[in-house]
């Protein structure tokens, strides 16, 4: 079957570029992949008035591949090696803006220069669709891609002093002046460029060295290769070099060392997977940064809210900074790079996803039944200390007697529990030693309430028998609840990953201290309480 | 004829346009400044000012400038200002510009789209972007010439009306260069600054009004012998002097003047004025900067003015004395401008 030029029609650019291109800045994303492709070692994106640039030291361009560089949906780049393949990157900024100048240069080779006149291309459509309006359009003027193309292409030489450095240069210019308004604003645009592109470590983040070489290690070992690229904004006079938004400061009050997971689906290798935990038992403030993010060549796939479905606990997974590097060239990311492309293999990639998680929730509840329990063996020690200073004071105050045996044998008990649990990995000799510090200290007291039940029965006094039935009534410390223990409902709506501001936070205490601490019968009553919302809060967040 | 009446003139934009005085002052004057000033500093320099459409200055200077912040307003005419033609107009300067950091020949540019007053006292051009200065800035060429009546009037993003003297832009761009997060030693610049002596401001008429001082009285009996146009002249360089001495020293800069160029720019009665001012930051408890000159030597100066590819000495009937007329010897003289 013959095939006529009219039969790919011009409109097609408009719509591609509008379906895959949702974000003006995605474009920025798109000329800085080719710059990456390119092998460039520095792009810089200047943005100031009705003009963007994005300028590299790559490789470059020769007439040929610039020429080439016009197709549509033609790519000669390599899906293993380069992050853009699709042949279409090129007319990211259709929308965006009136005109698009490329500069390029190879060496030795002058450099050459491809105008793309965006305007007159929508113009000439919006003619072609008003027409259609009027149903007055015959099949005849349909503009083709071809004839729209070639009307408003246009690729000339220059000579060394018009561009004379290595690299390519691409200029828009005529932006619309609401896209502008967003691509001119500084912290918006270092932000999006932070989080999607190919970005060193900061050398503010004190793991982010480990990390590197790690996933260098690792791509080593499976003979693959991506680069990372310096990239430097500057929008008027505001200039920063950006870096992946990953801080020390972000953590509270540092970050615990990273912990890599290498993702594997049967025999399927995907990538792998780093996570710092915060080190508080809080979630990371930064709504933008927390939680994991998927990378491919550098370049982010989906954005950062993808992932907390498959941890289920957006507790846990707030309190993270992770990346999910993804290493296997067989995935390939959609066009607009808001997830990979529909594959048996995505979905053992999900899969494997899903062990990652599992993963990470563990780690993080390993962590916190640690530091709970490294904060409970300090507790004792601490009582052990005060108390024993003090029992001589005590022989005379029976209720002092009685409590401190009750905490101790809370103490004695819980020590016990988590050194099964392995919550003691480098000091467990020195729980062992407390754990048994506590029991001696618990028998000692008994043995002095038990003479005080002596006497008792010899002075039969109303206060002694008191003593003696209140001892039978000690609770015992392993059958108190073993939840997690809170201090306040804010406590509590913290450990959820909930966010609240001063005035929410007022609120939430004075709940907490009228209807809750109030109505609570006793400290141990009211941190079961404040246990059971915990888990009917979330109950109700995984709904 | 009152003294305001005899002044008052509107000038157009289009009467500023390139002179071959204008010619002589930035080779011969300017350009020696900001080229010792380049050598002296060891670093290429960042501009702030307003070039025109056509880059002339900072095409002439261009080898010593590293980063170029540029106003302009696109469109001179105040009363029926076009945003329209002004954006089409401004496209030539960016295009200059643009073309400058292609070749390499700066590492960037600002442009802002506005007067001079507007971006600077409101914060915001035109199109919304946002006038901020994140490094020390090094050369201001202030161009004062436009046919704006003083004072000019901005309106606030709250929607509030305030009227601004030209001479607040000055002070606005000291508090500025005062307050950016760069070492105190960095904070040092040459300023030019141009304007008009027969356009006669409200703000000038104002001050001479309520200036009473004993050196004000006895400069008004030294030129009372000169004819009106040149007694002017003088009495508008007292002022700026005067009032941007107390804006240098208020904002923590040590100002240093250096002679006044009198001269003729295109069309009738188009007298213009050049000063040339260093300005140095200095931290000290008092906050207010000391200044090492007197109002009284400045103004009992000769004027320079350009003629015959040289800067010349303006002779007068009256008893003016000799500046230095290679500006070099000023800078240096200053002690501003030291390398340390």
């Amino acid at each position: 079957m013959l095939l006529k030029k009219s039969d790919i029609g011009g409109e097609i650019i408009s719509i591609l570029t509008r379906g895959m291109y949702l974000d003006p800045k995605d474009a920025l994303r798109e000329y800085v992949q080719n710059g990456v492709d390119a092998q460039a070692s520095h792009i810089s994106i200047k943005i100031r008035q009705d003009i963007i640039v994005i300028q590299d030291n790559g490789s470059g361009m020769n007439k040929e591949t610039m020429r080439k560089a016009i197709r549509v949906g033609i790519s000669e780049k390599n899906p293993n090696k380069n992050v853009g393949f699709m042949g279409i990157g090129i007319y990211s900024s259709f929308h965006l803006c009136d005109e698009l100048n490329i500069y390029s240069k190879t060496e030795p080779d002058p450099p050459n220069h491809l105008h793309f006149n965006f305007k007159g291309m929508r113009d000439r459509l919006a003619e072609q669709r008003e027409l259609k309006f009027s149903s007055s359009a015959s099949d005849n003027e349909n503009i083709a891609l071809q004839d729209l193309l070639e009307d408003n292409l246009e690729l000339t030489s220059l000579n060394n002093e018009e561009f004379p450095n290595k690299g390519t240069r691409v200029e828009m210019s005529g932006i619309d002046l609401s896209f502008f308004k967003t691509l001119s604003k500084f912290s918006e645009v270092s932000t999006y460029l932070e989080q999607v592109v190919a970005l060193p470590f900061n050398p503010n983040f004190k793991f982010g060295r480990e990390i590197q070489n790690y996933i260098q290690k690792v791509c080593l070992d499976h003979n693959i290769s991506f680069s990372l690229v310096n990239l430097d904004l500057q929008i008027n006079e505001e200039h920063k070099e950006l870096y992946r938004p990953y801080l020390d400061d972000l953590f509270e009050p540092y970050a615990l060392e990273p912990k890599f997971y290498s993702l594997k689906f049967n025999k399927d290798f995907f990538g792998i997977a780093w996570g710092c935990l915060n080190y508080s038992k809080k979630i990371i403030k930064n709504s933008f940064i927390r939680g994991f993010i998927i990378k491919k060549q550098g370049f982010t796939i989906g954005s950062r809210n993808d992932l907390l479905p498959y941890f289920r606990r957006q507790t846990f997974y707030n309190r993270y900074i992770g990346e999910v590097i993804v290493l296997n060239n067989q995935l390939l990311p959609n066009a607009s790079r808001t997830e990979f492309e529909y594959s048996p293999l995505r979905i053992s990639f999900q899969d494997s996803l899903r062990s990652m998680a599992n993963f990470y929730n563990k780690e993080a509840n390993l962590y916190q039944e640690t530091v709970k329990a490294q904060e409970e063996l300090n507790s004792a020690i601490n009582f052990l200390k005060v108390k024993k200073a003090q029992f001589d004071l005590m022989l005379n105050n029976s209720d002092e007697l009685l409590t401190t045996l009750w905490q101790s044998k809370e103490f004695s008990e819980s020590l016990i529990r988590r050194k099964r649990n392995d919550c003691y990995e480098a000091e467990k000799g020195k729980a062992e030693i407390i754990i048994k510090q506590l029991e001696d200290f618990t028998l000692k007291i008994k043995e002095t309430i038990d003479t005080k039940k002596r006497k008792r029965h010899k002075n039969t006094t109303q206060s002694e028998n008191q003593i003696a039935t209140d001892v039978e009534n000690i609770p015992d410390p392993s059958e108190s609840n073993q939840e997690e223990e809170f201090e306040s409902l804010s406590q509590v709506l913290d450990s959820i990953g909930l966010e609240l501001n001063k005035d929410l936070l007022n609120f939430i205490e004075l709940i907490d201290e009228n209807y809750i601490r109030y109505y609570s019968t006793d400290n141990l009553d009211y941190k079961q309480r404040l246990s059971k919302l915990k888990n009917d809060f979330e109950e109700l967040l995984e709904e | 004829m009152t003294l305001k009446n005899f002044l008052k003139s509107r000038i157009q934009m289009g009467d500023f346009a390139d002179h071959s005085n204008k010619i002589i002052i930035r080779n011969y004057w300017c350009k020696p400044i900001i080229k010792h000033i380049h050598e002296t500093i060891g670093n290429k320099l960042i501009y702030l000012g307003l070039p025109g459409l056509e880059a002339i200055d900072l095409l002439e200077w261009i080898e010593h400038i590293e980063y170029v912040i540029a106003i302009d307003c696109g469109d001179y005419r105040i009363d029926q200002y076009d945003l329209a033609i002004a954006q089409e107009k401004i496209k030539k300067l960016n295009g200059i510009l643009n073309l400058l950091d292609r070749k390499g020949d700066i590492s960037g540019y600002s442009l802002y789209l506005g007067f001079l007053e507007e971006v600077v006292l409101k914060g915001f051009d035109k199109n919304g972007q946002k006038f901020t200065l994140k490094d020390t800035i090094n050369i201001y060429n202030l161009d004062f010439c436009n046919s704006l009546t003083a004072p000019f009037k901005i309106v606030d993003l709250q929607g509030v009306v305030t009227r601004y003297y030209k001479n607040e832009v000055i002070r606005k761009l000291l508090e500025y260069e005062r307050d950016i997060d760069r070492p105190d030693s960095e904070k040092r610049f040459i300023m030019f600054i141009t304007v008009h002596t027969n356009f006669w401001e409200d703000e000038a008429e104002t001050y001479f009004n309520v200036k009473n001082d004993p050196e004000f009285d006895s400069y008004r009996v030294f030129i009372r012998g000169l004819k009106e146009s040149e007694r002017i002249v003088r009495l508008l360089r007292f002022y700026f002097i005067d009032i941007l001495k107390q804006h240098f020293t208020v904002s923590s800069f040590i100002p240093y003047f250096l002679p006044t160029i009198l001269y003729k720019g295109k069309g009738k009665d188009n007298n213009l004025m050049c000063f040339t001012v260093i300005g140095r930051y200095i931290k000290q408890p008092s906050a207010i900067a000391p200044f090492h000159q007197t109002i009284n030597t400045l103004i009992h100066q000769k004027f320079l003015f350009p003629a015959n590819n040289r800067l010349n000495f303006l002779i007068s009937s009256v008893g003016e004395k000799n500046p230095h007329i290679d500006p070099i010897q000023s800078l240096k003289e200053s002690l501003l401008f030291d390398k340390k």
